[in-house]
């Protein structure tokens, strides 16, 4: 259907992103009244809204025999796509208006960085006649953004032999545990050892790390450590920091954050799963954003060798059955 | 988490056995099958006992069993020497097939070679001399329905290698990318064309063994002799092993398959039989904690099971 029928079947494109608003709202807030509230509208008109669409589509919405207005399956199978509508509406809005106001780009960056860093960064840029805006996004939704149009400039996660900014990942454990004996982190260390009923302490990593080639990355190389990557869990730096300290959980974290966080932090041996980033802007921007970005991240030199390869086993073999 | 409705267990204390066993691996993002039977009252516990899984090298057991039979009817002979071509051999990390140079070796220490510490080249030669028709035969005629020998010890490795393309990584990554029971790009992992049996027919095997009920009463003992000597205890044997109490067991790990069944004797004719067959979802080729868990298993269920 295209958009000029819609438009004549809902009266107006803009009719129906309201209609749906309130749609949603309501499910959400389990109630009109509440509804009304968020939306800031009457709640006459909330309730005239999801009428309408109930009877344009000749299907209840809600079941309102319940003390709280519950969703029918009807409402649960169109409810995504009303969200995934709202949403793209919304970023449509964000993009006009900052396309109106002109040059303003906006730049994607890890979460948490230092306020010092990002005000040098935006300086740099009006001394470069650019005006920028910073928005703090976890990687996988920078990536999002970005490709929605959202950010017009992103530092954007890659594996870090690629990478052209790398940010050395380590371990931040709670100050009562033992850090590593030779200042790095050698992850079979936390195997629990054989006779002992301690488990292996809860494996966390930040929301900047949910993507998965870092994770696929990540469960290698537990599994390889000898230890189960089913463990492995995506936490919020707060709630984090709360499991390392009272539940004797181990966070892979930048030194940066660890030290916001107030836990111990050695990095990790081996740079195999250190951040790696790119930073996604025209070749003329990158000049200058990058070694900005480099100290707004924590970031070291893209000096990443690959380990020395081990002693090899006869290759044949590892497809043999063994016991 | 393995599918609750697998679960067995004579009494709810067994249940809750099984139940603590099967979350314990799920958490460990270990999939599996497991049965435990103590052979003096029948009591079990388990789970997923039913389903049939690619054996490893748990498939020497009832080969060598074959073998073992044919020797006591006087129609092998035990002495009767093999030789070893190193250039022929099944690829494996012990035994015979490691042998750099040629040798000859005795039907009888083949078997032995090929239950104490796996060598894939010698029951492979104990099957050229005894055939498969004779192995499916004989497991037709003991009953074992549930246990289908279909290929030597050297199909898992061709066939690894070949889906694999040469990388062992490749061939790691199909093998945990198979859903279970469907048909494998590897075939000695596909249900239909490889060794399988399920917990429960291995476990109805080692019931039948330990009270020599098939084969010939000695081919049972020379079975259970050897494998009392077994050299891989970091399954069932590892948090068990201990001079009062004895475990016979076969091992089988292949890709992301880690089985082990035995047979827990302790004083005062407590015998329990054992099944645990993994298979682990992450890519490495040692998982000690897998191997841990298959013995922290094992023990829960024997002292449960023993009564």
């Amino acid at each position: 259907m295209t958009w000029q029928l819609i438009a004549i079947r809902y009266n107006c494109a803009v009719e129906l992103l309201a209609h749906l608003d309130a749609l949603v709202a309501v499910v959400d807030a389990q109630s009109f009244t509440r509804a009304a509230d968020r939306l800031g509208i009457p709640q006459p008109v909330v309730s005239r809204r999801v009428h309408n669409l109930e009877r344009v589509w000749g299907q209840p919405l809600l079941d309102r025999t319940a003390r709280a207005s519950t969703p029918t399956p009807f409402a649960q199978a169109v409810l995504p796509h009303a969200r995934e509508l709202l949403l793209r509406a919304e970023r449509l809005e964000r993009a006009v208006s900052s396309a109106r106001k002109g040059v303003i780009r906006t730049l994607g960056v890890p979460p948490d960085c230092p306020a010092p860093a990002l005000a040098r960064l935006l300086q740099a840029a009006a001394e470069h006649g650019l005006t920028l805006a910073i928005r703090e996004l976890p990687a996988r939704s920078r990536q999002e953004a970005l490709e929605s149009g959202e950010l017009a400039l992103a530092l954007t996660r890659v594996t870090v032999e690629r990478a052209s900014l790398r940010v050395p990942l380590g371990l931040a454990a709670a100050p009562s545990r033992p850090g590593p004996s030779g200042g790095a982190w050698h992850l079979d260390v936390l195997r629990p050892r054989r006779g002992s009923s301690t488990p292996s302490p809860q494996l966390l990593v930040l929301p900047e790390d949910d993507v998965e080639p870092f994770l696929d990355r990540l469960r290698d190389e537990v599994a390889r450590a000898g230890m189960s990557p089913a463990g492995i869990r995506v936490d919020p730096p707060g709630t984090a920091a709360a499991q390392v300290l009272a539940a004797g959980a181990v966070l892979f974290c930048d030194r940066g954050t660890a030290e916001r966080l107030g836990l111990g932090w050695a990095p990790l041996a081996s740079r195999t799963l250190d951040r790696g980033y790119e930073l996604t802007a025209p070749a003329s921007l990158s000049e200058w954003m990058v070694p900005l970005l480099r100290a707004a991240v924590g970031g070291v030199p893209s000096d990443y060798a690959e380990p020395p390869e081990s002693e090899p086993v006869d290759p044949a073999l590892r497809f043999a059955a063994s016991g | 988490m393995i599918d609750g409705a697998g679960i067995v267990g004579s009494d709810a204390a067994l249940t809750a056995v099984a139940e603590a066993i099967a979350r314990d691996w799920g958490e460990r993002g270990i999939g599996g099958h497991f049965l435990g039977c103590d052979l003096n009252s029948g009591r079990q516990c388990g789970f997923g006992a039913d389903e049939p899984v690619a054996l490893a090298s748990v498939a020497k057991v009832p080969i060598a069993l074959t073998a073992l039979e044919l020797i006591d009817r006087g129609e092998l002979d035990p002495g009767q020497t093999i030789e070893i071509d190193p250039a022929k051999t099944s690829p494996g990390p012990t035994g015979s097939a490691l042998f750099g140079f040629p040798a000859r070796i005795a039907v009888a220490d083949l078997i032995a070679l090929a239950l104490t510490v796996s060598d894939n080249a010698a029951i492979d030669l104990v099957l050229d001399v005894v055939g498969i028709t004779r192995v499916a035969a004989a497991l037709a005629g003991w009953g074992c329905d549930g246990i289908q020998i279909r290929h030597p010890m050297r199909t898992m490795f061709d066939s690894a290698t070949r889906a694999g393309g040469g990388s062992f990584e490749l061939a790691l990554e199909l093998a945990i990318a198979g859903p279970p029971g469907s048909a494998s790009a590897i075939e000695a992992l596909d249900p239909q064309r490889g060794n399988v049996a399920s917990a429960r027919g291995l476990v109805e095997l080692l019931a039948a063994v330990w009270e020599s009920r098939i084969a010939t009463p000695a081919a049972c003992a020379e079975l259970r002799r050897l494998m009392s000597l077994q050299l891989f205890v970091q399954r069932i044997a590892a948090d068990l092993r201990s001079d009062a109490i004895r475990v016979a067991s076969k091992t089988g790990t292949f890709l992301n398959l880690r089985h082990d069944i035995a047979v827990v004797e302790a004083n005062a004719g407590v015998r329990v039989a054992i099944a645990a067959l993994t298979k682990a979802g992450r890519r490495a080729t040692h998982a000690p904690d897998v191997d841990l868990a298959i013995g922290s298993a094992a023990r829960s269920a024997f002292e449960a099971l023993r009564g």
